[in-house]
């Protein structure tokens, strides 16, 4: 089941070669933590450019968004079993 | 294949489709619906059609264009995601980057299908077949595991297209000019590039299923049934095509263009109905303005619920148009040539509700469009036939609308779409909010 949240949150980010992987986050004071990277996709907020990073764990998978002007991360949407 | 060419036309065309491209998108991005039966809608209503199906869905029967509620029955696992444009924008570009590497001539057909000319620079890569097979392995790597593409080499683009769609998922066929038949003859005629639902069917009703038996007619046979079309669908089934593979298509001037919007519920409210029309004229006016472009005639159509939209049928689908002594790149006015179709096409019932002429007067997808394009480079400025006039002695109020344009344009570039918007497309966007509310729960809770 798809939620939409929109909320920002709190991402560790670690860098592999040239690669960003997002490490965990806490949201609602509860840290998640990643097991997979599956997309990230770059896109544009008029001309701001803006990251999308699709990321999982057992539990269930995450849409978090990474603000290039502001450097803010915002959960954007989860999917629970 | 490394060496010689494919013959004929002495070219290696490659043509790649992204398999199930949205719903493929999709399961990448979450793992939880791989190997699901998944359907990309553009909400979870009713209503509203699947625009993409994984292949699992595919398999239980769903399709492009099935109805939500039509799918749930066919396939009562199914899962609708939402669709989400900006992610496949984004796979898009990544896909096309990669593609980019291997020739500069690619021409991008549609948002998950590309042709590449790879004559001049097969070489540099082991052969058009190890291009191919890079392609698909980089996609995998460096895009996600899950996206795969099927792709056709041959040479020409009709022929590449054909040996595409000959396997999927995750297909790589060559054609050879000589066995150019093998392929052709095995596709039904509506499925191949150029044919079309139309000619498909009137060939149909009288017994012609391939291109087999196209090839055994006579000149006159044909010309009786296609008309003028004859010589081109002769060409196509002798799988040959001349057309080069077009690098620079994102400059070419369209013939027209449209938005189109499908309501969650079909409507007779000629409020409602109008309010969409606005925000679709301002969409496309930003369209025309981007492209540096201007359109003089307007058309409009209104799909009666219960139909679908294959081709125009001006008495089924409401269908108008306006040619505005002038041309323009304005929203509003793109509007007000609207409204006029608009209130051509309908008529009052007798409490003062507009109701369509045709269909069971209930709207489902509202379309409205522009064509007969200038560039607004080489225009004059415009008169315009709506509220005109001179002001502050000199200024034609058109010379005021394009700067306040230009200014909104400045803004809207920069921050979003509409974050600048025009008093009268507000009401629009209350009630898609609204709206947006309810699909979300419709969408992410089908039991509500």
């Amino acid at each position: 089941m798809y939620e939409k949240i929109h909320q920002k949150v709190d991402v560790q980010v670690i860098f592999l070669k040239d690669r960003p992987v997002v490490r965990s986050f806490i949201w609602k004071n509860s840290h998640y933590p990643i097991s997979s990277v599956n997309l990230i996709t770059r896109a544009s907020k008029g001309q701001m450019p803006v990251f999308l990073f699709s990321v999982s764990n057992e539990k269930g998978a995450y849409e978090l968004r990474f603000d290039t002007d502001n450097l803010a991360w915002w959960l954007e949407q989860i999917y629970y079993k | 294949m490394t060496s010689g060419y494919l013959v004929k036309q002495n070219k290696f065309i490659l043509h790649i489709d992204m398999n199930s491209f949205f719903a493929s998108v999709e399961q990448q991005a979450n793992p939880f619906i791989r190997g699901k039966p998944v359907g990309v809608a553009h909400s979870g209503y009713e209503g509203a059609a699947i625009l993409a199906a994984s292949y699992e869905a595919k398999a239980c029967g769903v399709g492009t264009g099935t109805r939500v509620f039509e799918a749930r029955k066919i396939c009562p696992g199914l899962i609708i995601v939402p669709l989400d444009t900006t992610k496949y924008y984004a796979v898009n570009r990544q896909f096309v980057k990669i593609l980019k590497d291997y020739t500069p001539q690619v021409e991008i057909y549609s948002i998950d299908e590309a042709f590449l000319d790879v004559t001049k620079t097969e070489d540099l890569f082991g052969g058009a077949y190890n291009i191919a097979q890079r392609i698909k392995e980089r996609i995998k790597g460096e895009i996600g595991e899950y996206l795969t593409c099927s792709i056709g080499i041959a040479p020409n683009k009709l022929l590449a297209k054909v040996g595409s769609n000959f396997k999927k998922p995750d297909g790589l066929t060559i054609i050879k000019w000589e066995e150019r038949f093998k392929f052709l003859d095995q596709m039904g005629l509506e499925r191949v590039w150029g044919i079309g639902r139309r000619v498909g069917r009137k060939m149909g009703k009288i017994g012609i299923k391939s291109l087999r038996e196209i090839r055994k007619m006579e000149d006159c046979e044909l010309r009786s049934l296609v008309g003028g079309y004859y010589t081109r669908l002769r060409l196509i089934a002798n799988g040959e095509h001349f057309e080069e593979v077009k690098t620079d298509v994102s400059k070419k001037i369209p013939k027209s263009m449209q938005h189109a919007h499908t309501l969650s519920d079909a409507s007779s409210n000629s409020a409602e109905l109008l309010s969409i029309m606005r925000k679709q004229a301002e969409r496309l006016a930003r369209r025309l303005r981007r492209r540096g472009m201007k359109a003089k005639r307007v058309y409009l159509a209104m799909i009666p619920s219960g139909l679908r939209h294959y081709g125009w049928n001006t008495e089924v689908h409401n269908f108008g148009f306006l040619k505005m002594d002038h041309y323009t790149d304005d929203g509003y006015e793109v509007y007000k040539a609207g409204e006029i179709i608009f209130n051509r096409i309908v008529f009052c019932d007798n409490v003062g509700n507009k109701i369509a002429l045709n269909g069971d007067g209930k709207i489902r997808q509202l379309i409205i469009g522009v064509s007969d394009f200038l560039n607004a480079d080489n225009l004059e400025l415009p008169m315009s036939l709506f509220g005109e006039g001179v002001v502050a002695g000199f200024k034609l109020k058109s010379e005021l609308k394009e700067r306040i344009n230009r200014a909104f344009d400045k803004i809207n570039d920069k921050y979003g779409e509409f974050t600048l918007r025009t008093g009268d497309i507000l009401y629009q966007f209350v009630k898609e909010k609204e709206l947006d509310v309810e699909r979300e729960q419709m969408m992410f809770h089908p039991g509500i």
